[in-house]
């Protein structure tokens, strides 16, 4: 089996951290829930800020990543196809 | 073979109810098979994994595969008690039990290629064409051959994952390696055909099973 994670795996535990934080997550603690590099990890969130799947606000001097509506129905999306996965033994 | 022969050759051997009751576990596993290639299809649109396209399409051949067999049951179930006259059935269900060949092995095909290591993957047609010539007439032995690839490596993640789901897959290829197995053996003892049919709508009921725990959110 390949160890490496694929896109979507990635994608998925962006997301998934920020939902674990109640859907609201700073940029640190991304980093570390999806065990990501500080570069690889910008364009991680550009490319779901694009999508639609997450938010970005100011509050103060602190940024957070909101969980958008599309960002929750994907991780529900997600776990259907992990588990599916998961079920036949398949790689993502 | 055997079932074909037994079904082709000598319809009187077995009683016609046999074919009434064939008819039932093919509605069954063509049903199922059906909606675990729409499910499959429809997270492949969402996510554009391939893995999703080939499972889609494996299910969605072996539908088409044992839907073949329940015309060709319902045909032979509704045409004996009224024609003595078999040679218009004949013709029928052989041409019915060679679209199940083709079909059913496509789908066997595919779910291996799903498990293949990539390199051997992109060369399959080596790997499995001269299989499909030399034992054409062989079907049951090489969908024995094709779906115990299948069955070991569930078997295998079985054994990683340790989850239900996986257990549920896993007897359903299991099911289907004994329904080969059994067919193999009708000649002898017909009765294994009850037995063979019994366990495959087992076998896919699990499967439903694991579509419905996978489709909850």
């Amino acid at each position: 089996m390949n160890e490496r994670r694929s896109k979507l795996s990635i994608l998925w535990d962006i997301l998934h951290t920020i939902q674990k934080k109640e859907g609201k997550a700073k940029p640190t603690h991304i980093l570390y829930g999806a065990n990501l590099s500080h570069d690889r990890l910008k364009g991680y969130l550009e490319k779901l800020m694009q999508d639609g799947f997450i938010e970005k606000v100011t509050e103060g001097r602190n940024s957070y990543y909101l969980l958008t509506n599309k960002g929750n129905e994907f991780l529900s999306e997600f776990r259907k196809i992990q588990k599916l996965s998961d079920a036949f033994g398949i790689e993502i | 073979m055997a079932i074909e022969l037994i079904t082709i050759l000598s319809p009187q051997l077995i009683p016609v109810w046999f074919y009434g009751y064939g008819a039932v576990a093919y509605g069954i596993v063509a049903a199922i098979s059906f909606l675990i290639s729409l499910f499959s299809f429809k997270l492949y649109r969402k996510s554009s994994l391939k893995t999703n396209l080939v499972l889609s399409l494996s299910f969605l051949s072996l539908g088409i595969a044992f839907a073949c067999l329940l015309v060709s049951s319902l045909y032979t179930y509704f045409y004996i008690p009224y024609f003595q006259d078999d040679v218009g059935l004949g013709f029928f269900n052989h041409s019915a039990f060679n679209f199940y060949y083709l079909a059913s092995l496509i789908s066997y095909i595919l779910f291996s290629m799903m498990y293949l290591p990539g390199k051997i993957k992109n060369k399959f047609f080596a790997f499995y064409v001269p299989l499909w010539y030399i034992d054409w007439t062989n079907f049951h032995i090489l969908s024995i051959f094709i779906i115990g690839y299948v069955l070991l490596m569930n078997f295998m993640n079985c054994y990683k994952k340790r989850n239900f789901n996986s257990y549920l897959v896993t007897f359903a290829f299991f099911t289907i390696e004994i329904f080969h197995l059994l067919l193999l053996f009708i000649p002898f003892d017909v009765s294994l055909y009850l037995a063979a049919h019994a366990l495959l709508s087992v076998g896919f009921g699990s499967l439903l099973i694991m579509l419905i725990r996978v489709s909850v959110k």
